[in-house]
């Protein structure tokens, strides 16, 4: 059900249609869910990626805010910039916000974020994560889960996926958050949290991809759904680099759930499905640790 | 009020005086000082904004341009392997069309490892878009960056004002500080309107088709054509109210020279001597400064070396392949010339390699003498 | 010359500048699969007999509109309070959460409703002006009068025993159903403008001035609904003796307040509902020792489980696979029943096990009182001469929607041979209503029941007919689990209707009723739990969640979309948790 808050919200929309994400795209609703809750004084900085397609060439623009297109590993440094001039305009009450894929977040924009992170620079920064680079044909990240098809690890990919959160935790940004698109409200919410905060706020999103994750269209929703009720991707904030809080309680459903609904997994063996499962039930028990440890 | 000051800390006088509001920057020999002395200042209250202590020079750019773009007035620094990783971003900065001063204190670039003065690193990234003037000693740099300001948020481009390292970076010399009101009075509070307005919202930079994307450039391009008179009205104007002027090249002895040397930075201060000690001893020989790289002085130095039989070039500088580049830069200048000088190309003080009056004697002396090399550079060092 | 003062005019050209939206594009030409809001059937109502729209009452419950849900159970269901308490909710077998984890407590939700719902005044309905009568007022005779005069007829019940109400009212005993809880149910009855006449039974021709030639003759049509309450003998030696009581006869001098006296030792014969009841009426009214025998095993027995959870909990024994044999006298006092063992023997073609009494296996046991309730059939007498015709079986013979031999005269419920539960006589006595308007109307039954036919029946709803401003409902469209997105709705304990304070004390020595109805927060965790399967809640999912900002909230609630631009991905109507959203154009 929706909360007040959502209920509340502006019926204005910061995205237009027409845009050409593919159809049943996640990155496209996460955009949309941010800059609903972010409204109209705020300024966008967008990457080479998917979002740099969706927004739309000249003379367009798919975005009813000042919006940059911005190099690929540089999506934290010029938010930084433009932080810190509206801060010498005195124009303070407009949030500027970062968004970069996992690629321009995980591997190529991993140093101008940290740098950033630890100058704790006024804006949210936001990965949307589709688990590859995706704008430029499904290639394997630092952010692709172990053992998966891309275009460039056809027999899957060996490295795990990064554990991102940490290495954010370990920056000690004032406000830390992981988002699904299948759970908006709480992504929303999150948004909001963001908004208020002063210095660094980073929010790791996980937008299905239906084209590089081989699932029909309209799956995304569901995709990110299970990705949160399996466990895959836990929903939870760091505060200061210290403070765990689980936000959603998931089901616990077998990972099974999630693999068998997506072609970039078919290849699976049963035996790498229990490794998974071990392997999820291993990162839940750190994290309620994690939660549980910072009660102390 | 005049001053005993190194470069490094002229070029921080400069940004100062400038009131520039955001500083990003990266430390790297032999910039440090300059960053050094801004954070000094920043902590002392005295900068009129801010600064921002990046992870990279390649960030540092990027937050200056985004900054610039928001509306504030910017300065960077860098030397060397920072320029070298700025690359993408000089190309973003010019692309964008942002007043943007940098000062890039020469160093010579790996491999091989090593720290001396040498034009290769600015040089080599004449194509970028930005402006770029050479500077002689502390004195002219900080006048340069003042004026670089008013130069670069008229034209909406920005400029590199380039220095020798250690030679000009870090030698004491004394320089004439302007006081604030002066300053004031030459360069007015930014004001170049944001690109990020809520109430009339666009997505600025994005993607073009081939043809437009040629017309952005061509409009460029011509932009950086019509710098050549806001260049030399800045340079009038900064004369009037503060008392000094440059102008894109200088011509020393030009007139009736046989010979004419061609340098730009520090070494021109070297060349001075050796040029002074020529006529002494009976050589008509000649110096012409080269002060700005871009947009290339092209008529003045025609005007110049008009009527001159020999040039010599002297490059802190070689592009593999084809030589010394500000002689290349001058050979295409003076192409279609009736009588055009004969030009001979000298490749000296690479890295800071010492380069004396005497050597540049020789130098002067070999291209008169019609033996000198034509096809390739000569390398002279001790 | 001057420091350049720039305005915007002078960067615009110099750099790409976007001011255009790309509303220019328009992306709906991509896909010609668009999605529309249907709203479908959800499994508990094709499973419930009477057609309640249980979906649609837990929604209305979901936004704090209790009124509302009680007043969508009663566009069905005349006897939510009722059913709420007793009956055997086929609904929850149906229910798709149980799928996920317990099946959804929707008696106890029924009953939370009609606790705590105020009634709402009746819709004034276009009154017609034919007149009909209704000959018992049980469950059915109440339903089909109740329907009737929503569809505008103006009805009349004739009921011969003081009290309307039957079966409820003297049937089943007030610790399951407190009789002010079925007065004040039927008293809403009244505000239809339906009158009931007690004390008036219809006897055959020439036996009294209510007879059925009578009723005939002064109203339109007849719908006969009396019930079946005479209970059957043993069929043993010495059945005859006072002391051997009939059960139906037993409960309904009970409810009347004219109890004999029970005292020391009951057997019941018989564990049917009835039996039960009689047990456990008994043990409340001061018996020692009841026992409860039926020749059945535990698997084949027809009462509820929580009823027989009840005889326990009364201290009562049960014996299984145990048949009477003989009533021992001495003189005219009764004091024991001879008994048998029985064991299950081979199946017949249903499926059915032979009894067969165990050789040498008689006991005896001393008893004061025996109740018979080894089941009941019609009082038919009064159809004498009538023209409607009695089946072998003794009920009350009907063809078609219930249509009897004679036109215009129409039978439901018990007496007809309906199945013995309250929801089913109700869903009778519907039927029954439907006959008869389109008796009435010169409709064919069977035509018009298919269009209000619920997915596959046999329950049906009149909403078309009496609420047209309900939404459109795709009544053939059953939503089954497999299509609902389920993924996030937590995992959550079904809660349990709870035990009144008089219900957990041991003995049992009161009437007071035994259940205690869902406490409010309970209630809420329950109506939580409910999927509202086909029901669109205006949760918001399908808006939020369109990549393409191509779903629009409608002014009167409900979605609209935004044809130029949806793409026809489908996420909508893939995420919807209710199954609302259907994706045209062959997806």
């Amino acid at each position: 059900m929706i909360t007040e808050a959502t209920a509340k919200m502006e019926e204005q929309e910061y995205m237009r249609c027409g845009h050409m994400a593919c159809p049943g795209c996640g990155e496209a609703t996460a955009l949309r869910l941010v800059l609903k809750v972010l409204g109209k004084k705020t300024i966008m900085v967008i990457l080479p990626s998917c979002v740099g397609v969706i927004s739309a060439t000249y003379p367009n623009s798919t975005f009813a805010v000042p919006c940059f297109h911005s190099a690929f590993e540089i999506a934290a440094p010029t938010a930084s910039g433009i932080s810190a001039a509206l801060r010498l305009q005195g124009r303070e009450d407009v949030t500027a916000v970062a968004f970069a894929g996992d690629g321009g977040t995980f591997d190529i924009g991993l140093q101008s974020l940290s740098g950033a992170a630890d100058r704790n620079d006024n804006f949210i920064y936001v990965c949307l994560d589709n688990e590859a680079y995706m704008n430029t044909g499904i290639q394997s990240s630092s952010s692709t889960p172990q053992n998966t098809w891309t275009m460039t690890t056809p027999g899957g990919r060996r490295g795990r996926k990064k554990k991102f959160m940490q290495i954010i935790a370990a920056h000690r940004m004032p406000y830390a958050a992981t988002a699904s698109i299948g759970h908006p409200e709480d992504l929303m919410e999150k948004v909001r949290k963001a908004k208020a905060i002063k210095g660094m706020k980073f929010l790791h999103v996980l937008t299905p991809c239906s084209t590089g994750w081989r699932m029909p269209e309209h799956m995304s929703a569901r995709a990110a759904q299970l990705a949160v009720e399996t466990r895959v991707f836990p929903l939870y904030e760091v505060i200061d680099g210290r403070e765990y809080r689980i936000t959603h309680e998931p089901k616990g459903l077998p990972v099974d759930e999630y693999v068998r609904i997506q072609g970039r997994f078919r290849h699976f063996t049963s035996d790498d499905i229990r490794r998974l499962q071990a392997e999820v039930d291993e990162e839940w028990a750190l994290l309620k640790g994690l939660e549980k440890g910072c009660k102390a | 009020m005049r001053q005993l000051l190194a470069g490094n800390y002229a070029v921080a006088e400069a940004v100062r005086l400038a009131r520039v509001q955001f500083v990003a920057a990266y430390p790297i020999t032999p910039q440090t000082p300059i960053y050094e002395k801004l954070s000094d200042m920043e902590n002392e209250g005295k900068l009129a904004g801010v600064m921002m202590r990046t992870e990279s020079e390649h960030s540092a750019m990027a937050a200056c341009v985004s900054a610039s773009l928001t509306g504030v007035r910017t300065f960077t620094a860098t030397a060397s392997q920072g320029l070298a990783l700025m690359h993408e971003m000089l190309h973003f900065a010019s692309g964008n069309r942002v007043p943007i001063v940098m000062c890039n204190v020469n160093r010579v670039l790996a491999v091989p490892w090593a720290f001396g003065s040498d034009q290769s690193d600015s040089l080599s990234q004449r194509d970028t878009g930005w402006l770029q003037f050479y500077c002689e000693d502390a004195q002219e740099a900080l006048d340069t960056v003042i004026q670089a300001y008013r130069i670069a948020e008229n034209a909406l481009l920005p400029v590199l004002v380039a220095i020798d390292g250690f030679f000009t970076s870090h030698f004491i010399e004394p320089v004439e500080v302007p006081d604030q009101e002066t300053v004031d009075a030459y360069l007015p509070p930014f004001r170049v309107p944001t690109r990020f307005d809520i109430e009339s919202p666009a997505y600025i930079s994005n993607v073009v088709n081939p043809e437009q994307y040629m017309g952005y450039r061509q409009r460029s391009f011509e932009d950086v054509e019509a710098t050549r008179p806001i260049i030399r009205e800045a340079n009038a104007e900064y004369e009037r109210i503060v008392g000094r002027g440059y102008g894109v090249i200088e011509a020393v002895d030009t007139e009736g020279a046989e010979v004419v040397l061609v340098t730009s930075g520090a070494m021109t201060g070297t060349a001075r001597v050796a040029v002074a000690a020529m006529r002494e001893k009976g050589v008509a020989a000649g110096l012409l400064k080269l002060k700005a790289l871009r947009p290339f002085p092209r008529e003045e130095v025609r005007e110049a070396l008009a009527g001159v039989p020999k040039v010599a070039v002297i490059d802190r500088d070689v592009s593999l392949g084809n030589g010394g580049i500000w002689c290349q830069e001058l050979k295409s200048a003076l192409y279609g010339m009736e009588r055009p000088p004969v030009v001979t190309g000298y490749i000296a003080g690479i890295c800071g390699a010492d380069v004396s009056p005497d050597m540049i004697e020789q130098m002067a002396l070999d291209a008169l003498s019609g033996k000198a090399r034509l096809d390739l550079p000569t390398f002279v060092r001790k | 010359m001057a420091y350049r003062d720039i305005t915007i005019k002078d960067i615009e050209p110099i750099i790409p500048f976007s001011r255009g939206s790309t509303e220019v594009f328009l992306t709906g030409q991509w896909s010609a699969g668009k999605p529309a809001w249907v709203e479908k059937t959800s499994p508990c109502r094709q499973g419930c007999p009477v057609g309640n729209d249980i979906a649609r009452a837990f929604a209305a419950a979901s936004k704090g509109r209790i009124d509302e849900a009680l007043a969508v159970f009663r566009d069905e269901n005349p006897l939510p309070a009722v059913c709420g308490r007793v009956c055997y909710h086929p609904c929850e077998a149906a229910c798709n959460r149980k799928e996920m984890d317990e099946a959804v407590n929707i008696r106890g939700f029924e009953r939370f409703c009609a606790d705590h719902g105020r009634v709402a005044a009746p819709r004034p309905a276009a009154v017609r002006k034919e007149r009909v009568a209704v000959v018992g007022s049980g469950p059915a005779g109440l339903s089909a009068a109740y329907h009737l005069a929503r569809l505008g007829f103006r009805v009349t019940i004739f009921e011969a025993l003081p009290e309307a109400g039957g079966m409820l009212m003297y049937g089943i005993p007030e610790y399951r159903l407190p009789k002010a809880v079925l007065r004040k149910e039927i008293g809403h009855l009244a505000r239809l403008g339906v009158r009931i006449e007690t004390g008036a039974p219809v006897t055959a021709e020439g036996a009294g001035p209510l007879t059925l030639g009578a009723l005939r003759r002064d109203y339109a049509a007849v719908f006969l609904a009396t019930g079946s309450h005479r209970g059957g003998g043993l069929g043993v030696e010495g059945e005859g003796v006072p002391g051997v009581l009939e059960g139906i006869a037993f409960l309904r001098y009970v409810a009347m307040h004219e109890a004999p006296e029970v005292k020391g030792r009951v057997v019941v014969v018989g564990g049917g509902n009835t039996g039960i009841d009689c047990a456990r009426t008994a043990k409340r009214l001061g018996a020692r020792d009841v026992t409860v025998i039926d020749l059945l095993s535990k698997s084949e027995m027809p009462a509820i489980a929580e009823d027989l959870e009840g005889v326990e909990a009364d201290g009562i024994k049960i014996g299984l696979l145990t048949a009477p044999k003989r009533i021992i006298a001495e003189g005219s006092r009764l004091t024991a029943i001879e008994c048998v063992r029985m064991s299950l023997g081979p199946s017949d073609a249903g499926g059915r096990p032979a009894h067969i009494a165990v050789a040498a296996s008689e006991f005896v046991m001393p008893v004061d009182t025996v109740i018979m309730a080894v089941g009941q059939v019609p009082e038919l007498a009064f159809l004498a001469g009538s023209g409607v015709a009695a089946t072998a079986k003794g009920m009350i013979g009907t063809g078609v929607a219930g249509a009897t031999a004679v036109p215009g005269v129409f039978a439901g419920g018990d007496a007809s041979g309906g199945r013995a539960f309250v929801a089913d006589a109700i869903a009778s006595g519907k039927m029954g209503a439907l006959a008869i308007y389109c008796y009435i109307e010169g409709k064919d039954a069977s035509i018009e029941y298919e269009a209000l036919r619920i997915g596959a029946g046999p329950s049906f709803t009149f909403a078309p007919l009496v609420n047209p401003d309900r939404p459109r409902v795709d009544l053939s469209d059953v939503v089954t689990y497999d299509r609902l997105d389920t993924i996030c709705v937590p995992f959550a304990k079904r809660n349990d209707n709870t035990k009144s304070a008089a219900g957990r004390r041991r003995p049992a020595d009161s009437f007071a009723e035994i259940a205690a109805g869902l406490p409010r927060k309970r209630a809420e965790a329950e109506i939580a739990r409910c999927f509202k399967c086909g029901t669109c809640i205006a949760c918001d999912l399908c808006f939020l969640l369109c990549p393409d900002i191509s779903i629009l909230k409608a002014k009167a609630g409900g979605y609209d979309v935004k044809s130029d631009y949806c793409k026809g991905c489908g996420v909508c109507a893939s995420a919807c948790p209710r199954q609302v959203i259907n994706m045209g154009g062959g997806r």
